[in-house]
């Protein structure tokens, strides 16, 4: 089963591939004939081509056999995803933007008879700011109630209302368990005065309870709502209530407090010079080589990784701090950019794998493989900020393999003495310029380097070693 | 056909619930069935052994022992 994606497994009736650089989805039997029931659907061809709905066609050649070593029925082929992101990357805009594309995509679906069989935030992937649903093995006759109701309450509805409602950041909460927080988990997060907030008492209050209460096989359950009347109508019903209540999801004032890096811009200690010739020294690094992929570490408002896309196919920006990339995405959404994907990451604490065997959903150094690094104002960061040894630093910067653009802020940078200043004198005398050169040498052949007008930071345009 | 993800009989009802104003009806048509199934157990006890011992505490919208 050597290149089937690890997290393609649950379901028998498909499996996702990688082959040639293609990704591609073997069919079971059933799974072809839903394939084919979907692909003769008005709905699919409208939601293709509005971007909603992966780009996917028939492929005429084999397949391996599926991971559980049975052979396929048909192959699809899928347009790729530049570079694959997970919830817990997402900042909040993000998320309900993800959110709602599932729901209109399961609208478009119930209005010609078909479902999603599941509901999990995994089937929608993002291309820039766009969000875009992948999974077309999803696909199904509908046979009544939705079944990826409770996955979509896990995984994208409840982290988006503990974040709408309670001000804390639902990052870990996915990030911590693949399925995502239970009923019973957010109905103890919502208790007194906050279960009268919007879409809390039915979907987590009554959830929570019905799945504490009934405990009749679903199959069961499904049948006999079946008998009683449920249609097509009521799950739309559903699907339309769910939507509304999602697209009045916002983040309030007192949630958006305390940020730390969201005025960065306004008050950080470059003076217009040190600003033009840095961003002169990254443009002039950029233009070479004609990069596919650059990944900008601790990219804050984006500045930069605007400046790249000028120069790139595709970026990558990553920041800590959840209230800037989300600002990003917003900004990034509304001009409908798909040549930056915004990501919200402790760069000291990077996506690890999670799920079955820590590989259903892969680390963040897995999937991204860019052509150039951007460390702009990150290395302070990482050794002062995080107590990351200087040796480590350049490592991992080495390590994702691309060109590298490394700013360092010498000692007397104003912004290294304020990080200084909270730490035991003495603590980081290794955190020197000459020191730093020595490692990068020690990694990369150095191309150039420029000192910014006002004589604190340091750029390098560097290639690791082969 | 039998999905690959239980979708959980809790959240099927839940979701029932959320779709509001249609889930009345569905709701109305399960209650009236259930209470009928009630009077139903009632006069005939020893056909049902496994019935529910506290159909009591589960929700209106559960749907009636004996409608298969």
């Amino acid at each position: 089963m050597a290149g089937y994606d690890p997290g393609s497994f649950r379901d028998p009736d498909g499996a996702v591939f990688v082959e040639d650089g293609a990704v591609r989805r073997g069919l079971s039997e059933q799974g072809a004939r839903d394939w084919e029931r979907l692909a003769a659907t008005a709905f699919f061809d409208r939601l293709v081509a509005s971007g909603h709905l992966v780009r996917t066609t028939v492929h005429e050649g084999a397949a391996p056999p599926s991971p559980r070593g049975r052979h396929w029925a048909a192959v699809l082929d899928h347009e790729p995803i530049p570079v694959v992101s997970y919830p817990y990357e997402w900042p909040f805009a993000m998320l309900r933007e993800a959110a709602l594309v599932q729901l209109d995509v399961l609208l478009a679906a119930l209005g010609e008879d078909m479902s999603l069989k599941d509901g999990t935030a995994y089937n929608v992937q993002f291309v820039g700011s766009r969000p875009t649903f992948v999974d077309t093995g999803s696909f199904e006759p509908s046979t009544g109630p939705w079944p990826g109701y409770r996955q979509f309450c896990r995984t994208m509805l409840f982290p988006l209302m503990i974040q709408a409602y309670t001000g804390v950041p639902y990052h870990p909460l996915p990030r911590g368990s693949v399925d995502g927080p239970a009923p019973s988990d957010v109905a103890g997060m919502f208790s007194g005065l906050r279960r009268l907030r919007k879409g809390v008492l039915r979907n987590v209050t009554l959830h929570s309870m019905l799945e504490r209460r009934v405990t009749k096989p679903s199959e069961q359950v499904k049948g006999k709502m079946r008998s009683a009347g449920y249609s097509t109508e009521l799950a739309k019903a559903t699907a339309r209530n769910l939507r509304k209540l999602v697209a009045g999801l916002e983040v309030g004032r007192r949630g958006r407090e305390g940020s730390v890096w969201s005025d960065y811009r306004d008050t950080c200690s470059y003076d217009d010079a040190d600003a033009a010739t840095k961003a002169e020294f990254v443009r002039a690094a950029l233009a070479e080589g004609d990069p596919g992929l650059v990944l900008d570490l601790g990219a804050n408002d984006g500045a930069y990784s605007l400046l790249a896309a000028e120069h790139a196919g595709y970026v990558v920006a990553v920041d800590g701090d959840e209230q800037v990339v989300d600002r990003l995405y917003r900004r990034l959404r509304a001009e409908g950019r798909e040549d930056v994907l915004p990501l919200v990451m402790d760069l000291a604490d990077p996506s690890g794998g999670i799920g079955w065997r820590n590989r259903e959903r892969r680390a963040f150094a897995e999937r991204v493989q860019p052509d150039v690094t951007l460390a702009l104002a990150l290395v302070h960061h990482l050794a002062i900020g995080a107590n990351v040894p200087l040796p480590e630093v350049v490592g991992w910067l080495a390590s994702f393999g691309g060109r590298l653009v490394v700013e360092l802020p010498h000692p007397e940078d104003p912004m290294v003495r304020r990080l200084l200043a909270g730490k035991p004198p003495g603590l980081f005398d290794d955190y020197q310029r000459d020191a730093f050169q020595a490692l990068l040498a020690e990694h990369c052949l150095v191309h150039r380097q420029e000192t910014l007008p006002g004589g604190t930071r340091t750029l390098y345009l560097a290639e690791p070693k082969p | 056909m039998i999905a690959y993800l239980d979708p959980g009989s809790g959240s099927l009802i839940a979701s029932a619930l959320v779709g509001g104003v249609a889930a009345v009806g569905v709701a109305a048509r399960q209650a009236r069935s259930r209470v009928t199934g009630a009077f139903g157990r009632k006069r005939r006890p020893e056909l049902e052994p496994d019935a529910p011992a506290a159909p009591d505490t589960e929700p209106a919208v559960e749907p009636p022992a004996d409608a298969s």
